[in-house]
């Protein structure tokens, strides 16, 4: 996997995870049910929703989301409790 | 990023994921999503440390939210107590106790990352031996739902070969509702309550019922437990309460977009609540996250599909966690089921510990300072204690998930929101008032009724208007 260059901003990947979402309610609100035309006897819908749209971002948010390398989230904030 | 993932992911919401999947199909289905999604995106912008007024209300909201979803937890525990049939007060004292032990014993929250693995691994195999009845795989297992013209009763179901027992519908819910004749006929004594419409009137009936004796019930009649009684039902007639047909069920299109949005600013604003903290993750806890959320995806589709599969009767009746313990025994063979539901209730007992070390964690993360009440026993210790004894009583767990998470998209969320650097901090109590003002407003007039029609939505879902409203004053701050 390539990583992102460190530029990259995090606004994107926040971008581009809702536009995944509202892809979903876009394919559920289309006219004459063609959310529901089968794909390997699954529907398009379900395809998106319950396998291709969580994939893609997990994906989005690994690429655009983490540091290359360095502090994890236990040294990011204030201290954590015990 | 282990802890964000348990308290992203604790009991009450995760079991409620499969159960929401087989009562709304395509609804489940956009929750699913927005419970992967939305803690991705809470983590993909930074947050902007808070100023000091605002982040005193930031993290007294966040410990209500907390509160809220202890509660919401405990609920699930006490009526997993119940179901194996004990009293309620068990189960929410132990888990009680043991999340208040977790909180003052120093160090032990260092058992939090077991305790999710525990969790993560007892679960995945709970539902390993309910895959592998149909002998199909999940694409075929979707297919064969999807084309069932109707869910009925099995002839070998155990509701139609030895009965068994009605309890109380889950509150709120309008007990078992017929939409074809159906005769039930008790397998041991006992009383029923029937409400039945006879042209514009309601009429409400009650039999004593001794074993063998039977009723017909219409079209629209509704069933209600009177007392302990075991009923057995018709094969081959409609399961109450099941979708019309397994393409209803599976169909696009009945996805009701303000509520869907509603839904979407409810899970991701109470994500960022929740989650956001300066800083960000490093890959490697991404990719963990990232794994744990498909793997939460891939279990629950897995009980509700295959569920949906093999046993059509666990449309009927009870809701919420009571519907998934009861799957393995109308779909298992015993000793499989028994083990099933073992590996089921020892992972929620395992992950309600870990989200409660985890919630603690976050709560403490929001703010300069917070650290220390985090580690506040007292705090915790009366947190503990009121969402405890608020959960003797039956409530729905999901709705008060919703709620928590609603209180933090309206209140916190808006005043995390990182606009452009030069305004950053100013009006973020502002924002933070006027959403948990909104918040409240709506929440009362829901309550009481005042929101019908077109305005439903808001009543559902809060956040729907409180969010933007208070974005937008921090925006213009």
């Amino acid at each position: 996997m390539r990583a992102v260059p460190r530029k990259a901003k995090p606004e994107g990947a926040s971008a581009i995870l809702l536009a995944l979402l509202a892809a979903f309610l876009v394919l559920a609100g289309l006219p004459d049910d063609r959310g529901g035309v089968r794909v390997a006897g699954v529907s398009l819908l379900w395809w998106y929703g319950g396998l291709v749209g969580p994939v893609l971002a997990v994906a989005v948010a690994l690429l655009w989301g983490g540091r290359s390398r360095g502090a994890s989230d236990a040294g990011a904030g204030p201290p954590p409790a015990r | 990023m282990g802890s964000i993932l348990a308290a992203w992911l604790h009991p009450a919401l995760w079991l409620a994921l499969p159960v929401l999947l087989l009562e709304g199909g395509v609804d489940g289905l956009w929750v699913a999503l927005l419970v992967v999604v939305a803690p991705l995106v809470a983590r993909a912008y930074p947050a902007e440390p808070l100023p000091e007024r605002a982040s005193l209300l930031a993290v007294a909201t966040l410990v209500v939210v907390v509160g809220l979803l202890l509660w919401a937890n405990l609920v699930v525990v006490g009526d997993m107590a119940q179901w194996l049939g004990r009293p309620r007060w068990h189960g929410v004292a132990l888990a009680a106790g043991g999340a208040f032990l977790l909180a003052v014993l120093p160090g032990a929250a260092r058992t939090a990352p077991v305790l999710g693995l525990v969790a993560l691994c007892a679960v995945g195999l709970s539902a390993v031996a309910l895959v592998r009845v149909p002998e199909a795989d999940p694409l075929e297992a979707w297919r064969r739902v999807a084309a069932r013209p109707a869910f009925r009763f099995a002839a070998t179901s155990p509701w139609v070969t030895t009965g068994r027992e009605l309890v109380r519908p889950a509150p709120g819910s309008d007990g078992i509702v017929f939409d074809e004749e159906h005769r039930i006929t008790a397998a041991s004594a006992g009383f029923i309550r029937i409400r039945s419409q006879d042209g514009s009137r309601l009429a409400d009936r009650e039999w004593e019922m001794s074993p063998g004796q039977s009723v017909t019930l219409r079209p629209g009649d509704r069933l209600e437990a009177g007392s302990a009684l075991k009923l057995r039902f018709e094969a081959g007639r409609r399961v109450p309460g099941a979708p019309v047909s397994g393409a209803a069920w599976a169909r696009a299109g009945a996805l009701e977009p303000t509520a869907g949005i509603g839904l979407a600013l409810t899970l991701i604003g109470g994500a960022v609540a929740l989650l956001r903290s300066p800083g960000r993750s490093s890959r490697v806890a991404g990719a963990v996250a990232g794994g744990g959320l498909l793997a939460a995806l891939a279990w629950a589709e897995a009980w509700a599909i295959y569920g949906a599969l093999a046993a059509p009767e666990v449309f009927l009746g009870r809701g919420g966690v009571a519907r998934l313990l009861d799957l393995p025994g109308l779909a298992l063979d015993p000793v499989v089921s028994e083990l099933s539901v073992n590996l089921l209730l020892v992972g929620g007992a395992a992950s309600l510990l870990a989200s409660t070390v985890a919630l603690r964690v976050v709560a403490a993360r929001l703010a300069a300072g917070g650290a220390a009440i985090g580690r506040d026993p007292g705090l915790w210790g009366s947190v503990l204690a009121v969402a405890g004894l608020a959960s003797l009583w039956p409530a729905d767990a999901w709705a008060l998930v919703l709620m928590a998470l609603g209180l933090g998209a309206s209140t916190v969320a808006p005043m995390l929101l990182g606009w452009p650097a030069p305004r950053s901090g100013r009006g973020a109590l502002g924002a933070g008032l006027v959403g948990l003002g909104l918040f409240l407003a709506l929440v009362v007039a829901g309550r009481l009724g005042a929101l019908g029609g077109p305005l439903a939505p808001l009543a559902a879902h809060p956040a729907l208007l409180a969010l933007p409203v208070a974005a937008l004053v921090r925006m213009r701050s």
